[in-house]
């Protein structure tokens, strides 16, 4: 049995990367502010550094604080809806900003950004396929 | 989904709502005249409010509202997901799909979706710290 699926978008990463990383913007009103971010399924949100939040115009403090467990141990984010831009897509999604300004990592989570897409994996080429879940796909 | 709304329009071409509408994102829409004036008869009464409230609200004050409903209820609807138009919640679920189909069957398919933590809820991130 084989399976097929299709998609709209096709984006080349570089795999020699430690990480699938993509452009993404972030949009609030009509400013946007871009960074790299890294695909992270074991993300339950997509988070973001402080800075960014902060450049997109947010009161970071405003949003819903929570916690993120690591591996290493864990940090306050706060939860903002934002327009995430991946790949030509725009997903409406609550996101975390960190609370620290010293967090710099950017990674695109599972709530918000998979779960309104599908997405493709081939890491051997570096190339991820990317389209938005509609109930056609 | 076709919506159809009395109004009136007048000789400057302002539009006069007599019946509330609200709407959650633009929407484009065909002004239809009918071909008899406006009469003390078949207008609408003086004393009828005109609905002159914007038709859509903007899509800031529509995220600030939904962050306002998302803080003031995480402790009730907390753990799962939502689907929120203002401060209107329209479907919940398990999963984001369950709750977008949901909101779709009610006419909402742009409502935002979204997973809304527990307050003492922890999340999680995976590899990258």
């Amino acid at each position: 049995m084989s399976f097929q699926l299709t998609f709209d978008s096709l984006v080349n990463y570089d795999a020699g990367q430690p990480g699938i990383t993509l452009d993404v913007s972030l949009r609030l009103t009509s400013d946007a502010v871009g960074c790299e971010a890294k695909v992270d399924t074991g993300s339950t949100f997509s988070i973001f550094g402080r800075k960014v939040g902060e450049d997109l115009g947010l009161n970071i403090e405003d949003g819903l604080k929570r916690t993120v467990s690591t591996v290493t141990g864990n940090f306050i984010v706060y939860l903002h809806e934002v327009t995430l831009i991946v790949a030509g897509f725009e997903l409406d999604a609550l996101v975390g900003f960190a609370a620290d300004d010293s967090f710099r990592r950017h990674v695109l989570g599972r709530r918000g950004f998979l779960d309104q897409t599908v997405l493709g994996l081939v890491d051997y080429e570096g190339r991820l396929y990317l389209s938005r879940y509609t109930s056609e796909a | 989904m076709l919506q159809t709304i009395e109004a009136e329009i007048d000789i400057n071409g302002v539009i006069r709502l007599l019946e509330p509408l609200r709407v959650t994102a633009p929407r484009r829409v065909l002004v239809t005249l009918l071909g008899e004036n406006v009469t003390p008869e078949n207008g609408a009464p003086a004393s009828t409010p005109a609905f002159v409230q914007p038709l859509a609200i903007t899509r800031e004050s529509r995220r600030q509202e939904q962050m306002t409903w998302l803080k003031a209820n995480a402790e009730s609807y907390g753990g799962q997901y939502v689907a929120l138009v203002g401060q209107q919640l329209i479907s919940t679920g398990a999963t984001f799909r369950a709750t977008h189909e949901a909101a779709k069957a009610v006419g909402c398919p742009d409502a935002f979706v979204t997973y809304l933590p527990k307050p003492d809820e922890v999340l999680e991130m995976g590899g990258w710290l």
